[in-house]
């Protein structure tokens, strides 16, 4: 299945996730995508282990993602009313601000 | 006496013959430095939908040694919808030989309801050195 790439927001570890993520419903990070690469904190692969990201530099982090062809638009964004639509009653995704963190 | 006809014109199609669709979840990195947990893939049963996770292929092998060897983890999370995730799959090692490999290749069926979630996630606490990881579920969706 050929999926739309597009560079999104990858999240610190919060209280509901105990790992850095995307928060998105489906979708598959491109190896060696993460940017931007910060000496001895983060690679292309992730954060280091240990590393103390400051919360400006947690907030320039991003990832390449594969996300499914009928979640987007004709132009391969994102597309929040087909998320809603296709995850309709999950209170997870079917909200206006599903993609506030992306 | 008569026998009633198995099925019939509004018997319901099996799970395979209601609009079936091939997903798979795949995260493949070689040559990877250490890094803290980390989500690769997520897939959420859509609204309307049910699927079974039919086989699934984890692999992590030692690239280069590292400096201290830590644990290095490769898992898949089950969420049940509006529930908390339960470990499904995971691999460890803690060794570091160049080659030094981990292998689950598993065909089994874990039915997912809409709103249920698989997650990938790959993580090395060593100082230096890299790993190759490979994280694959095959999953088959159809309409609830």
């Amino acid at each position: 299945m050929d999926m739309p790439k597009i560079r999104v927001k990858l999240l610190a570890p919060d209280a509901e996730h105990d790992s850095y993520h995307v928060h998105l419903p489906t979708y598959t990070m491109v190896a060696g995508s993460l940017q931007p690469t910060i000496p001895d904190k983060t690679h292309a692969n992730g954060v280091y282990p240990n590393a103390e990201l400051t919360p400006a530099e947690k907030a320039r982090l991003t990832v390449e993602v594969e996300v499914p062809t009928d979640e987007c638009d004709e132009k391969g964004k994102l597309d929040i009313a087909k998320i809603r639509k296709k995850y309709h009653g999950q209170p997870r995704w079917d909200k206006p601000d599903v993609l506030s963190d992306v | 006496m008569g026998f009633a006809p198995r099925g019939g014109a509004t018997a319901r199609k099996e799970w395979y013959d209601r609009n079936p669709a091939v997903r798979f979840l795949q995260y493949s990195a070689d040559g990877a430095a250490p890094h803290t947990d980390t989500e690769r893939w997520n897939y959420t049963i859509p609204t309307g939908k049910k699927a079974f996770a039919e086989a699934s292929e984890l692999e992590i092998v030692r690239a280069t040694a590292a400096s201290a060897a830590g644990l290095v983890m490769c898992r898949v999370n089950y969420r049940p919808s509006g529930g908390i995730p339960y470990r499904l799959l995971t691999l460890r090692m803690r060794t570091n030989g160049v080659g030094d490999a981990r292998l689950i290749q598993l065909g089994h069926s874990v039915t997912l309801l809409a709103g249920d979630a698989l997650y990938g996630y790959t993580a090395d606490q060593s100082t230096g050195g890299t790993m190759d990881y490979t994280e694959t579920v095959k999953i088959t969706e159809f309409d609830a």
